[in-house]
């Protein structure tokens, strides 16, 4: 008797702890703030963000500096834009070349704040891959100097993310010592799901988008097949170190703490943070 | 080995914040479960047992019974036929954009409805299956000593079946326990989320050491009560 007492008295009290724990998160909305137009508004403010990204380094300093967000971290962009689209968070802390994708696509987001911090993107290589970061060093400027790249870049985004980045003067010469993983393969690792840099087809059976593009032109300027490693973004730098695959093309934002730990190469396509919100 | 082990003290505390969601998630759904279950367990092994022997009543009598039947059933069919996983992300995502008035902001929230109304399924089949277990023979006994339905129900079935599903019950919650790992997917700052956060940020694979090790003390913790319990309930036999 006395045990299913205690049991009862038990149940009442954890039910009360969950009553009282989701009033805390909806008693934070705040339906009439002010618009988002630049981070230092993210205050008390619902944001959402992809795990692992630049932008969640940069909300985790904005933090660590005394500031109080309630972040919403995503192991998917896309899971981002689904909870601006229903209203769960205030907006998406996010980079410039997804929020073009969004934005162009749908009336229901507007980009509200781009940063001056140019934050381009490279392709990252393990260390002891020299000679094949050479090659695809190279074999990007040749993209860029026969204008195969702009054309990638308009197909993609509507618009030339990658000019004034690489200006070769003239066509480069291509490496053809290199080692791969796999003989006469480029393996590249990347997250799909990552529009429009790499996701798939509304059926969900092919890979599109502007990095899948990039690798396919590379690969066939360096006389390699091309396979795609589809992974998750927060374990896909473990990976590269594990040798699952030759080099990560998959939006990957040039750090000092990326460079230092891999070989990143030059900018291939121009990215900066932004900031979304619902329109 | 001295650095690891300094690191993972570090982490620590975030970590045990974390597990506080993790129990609290458990403990929550599992009770609310309960209560659902008992219900739908109930519905399962709902029955006309006696006729009044008025031929309308005892119809609409059948129908009614054979309805809440049908609807358990369907709903015990429907949460355990489908992943958690999928009805998690129906219920966040999906659910919203069919109907935007069952917009759930809160992410405690929404992992709460979604283990609740899956627990009750399972529990759901382990109350029927408890009562259902009781032999036909004391049913039909305590019919002879002129018992009615209700007092053999009171006094004989669920006394005994209320002994027989602690065991299940106990072993529900310790696998729910383990099950809302699920929950960082929607973002919810569990122990998994957590510990998935300090592998990818600081790129430290060793944050899974002390993680499984508070799993195993949350668990470990869990089935030494639900062994105690048993056990007390036992020697009332």
């Amino acid at each position: 008797m006395k045990a299913k007492r205690i049991l009862s008295i038990l149940c009442a009290a954890a039910m009360l702890f969950a009553f009282a724990s989701c009033g805390e998160s909806t008693a934070t909305d705040t339906p009439d703030a002010a618009p988002i137009s630049s981070p230092a508004d993210f205050e008390g403010r619902k944001i959402s963000v992809q795990t692992a990204t630049t932008a969640s380094d940069s909300l985790d300093e904005m933090i660590a500096a005394g500031a109080t967000i309630d972040v919403y971290p995503y192991e998917k962009v896309t899971q981002c834009f689904d909870d601006l689209k229903l209203g769960r968070v205030d907006a998406v802390y996010v980079d410039s070349v997804v929020s073009a994708y969004y934005i162009k696509d749908s009336a229901d987001f507007v980009r509200t704040w781009l940063s001056d911090v140019p934050e381009p993107m490279g392709i990252c290589l393990a260390k002891g891959s020299e000679d094949l970061a050479a090659a695809i060093e190279a074999a990007l400027d040749a993209l860029n100097f026969s204008g195969q790249m702009n054309q990638i870049a308009v197909d993609n985004f509507g618009d030339d993310f990658t000019a004034d980045l690489r200006t070769p003067t003239e066509a480069p010469a291509i490496p053809t010592e290199f080692k791969t993983m796999k003989d006469g393969v480029l393996t590249v690792g990347m997250e799909v799901g990552y529009p429009p840099m790499e996701y798939t087809t509304d059926d969900g059976a092919e890979y599109i988008g502007f990095d899948v593009d990039v690798a396919k032109a590379l690969a066939e300027l360096l006389g390699l097949e091309v396979e795609f490693v589809n992974t998750s973004w927060d374990g896909i730098f473990a990976g590269l170190e594990k040798g699952q695959y030759d080099c990560i093309i998959s939006a990957v934002s040039i750090t000092p703490e990326r460079q230092e730990k891999y070989i990143l190469t030059e900018p291939y396509v121009a990215n900066q943070l932004c900031i979304v919100t619902a329109a | 080995m001295r650095e690891s082990l300094e690191q993972i003290i570090g982490w620590l505390p975030e970590l045990l914040k974390a597990s506080g969601i993790t129990l609290e998630l458990t403990a929550t759904s599992v009770c609310a479960a309960l209560v659902l279950s008992v219900f739908l367990a109930l519905g399962k092994i709902a029955r006309v047992h006696r006729d009044t022997g008025r031929p309308v009543i005892d119809f609409f009598g059948r129908a009614l019974t054979g309805t809440i039947r049908a609807v358990s059933s369907a709903y015990v069919f429907f949460f355990r036929g489908t992943p958690l996983l999928m009805q998690l992300f129906f219920i966040y995502y999906t659910l919203p954009s069919l109907v935007p008035a069952f917009t759930i902001r809160s992410r405690f929230f929404a992992a709460f409805l979604a283990f609740t109304l899956n627990v009750a399924a399972y529990l759901a089949e382990i109350i029927r299956a408890a009562i259902q277990s009781i032999p036909k023979g004391q049913l039909e006994a305590s019919h002879a000593l002129g018992l009615s339905y209700g007092q053999t129900m009171r006094m004989i079935v669920i006394p005994q079946a209320y002994r027989r599903m602690i065991p299940p019950v106990c072993n529900e919650f310790v696998m729910v326990l383990k099950d809302t790992s699920l929950v960082s997917i929607i973002a919810l700052t569990d122990l998994t989320f957590k510990t998935k956060m300090i592998a990818s940020n600081k790129a430290s694979a060793m944050v899974y050491i002390p993680a499984m090790i508070i799993y195993l003390i949350m668990t470990a913790f869990f089935t030494v009560v639900f062994n105690r319990l048993e056990k007390r309930l036992a020697k009332k036999d």
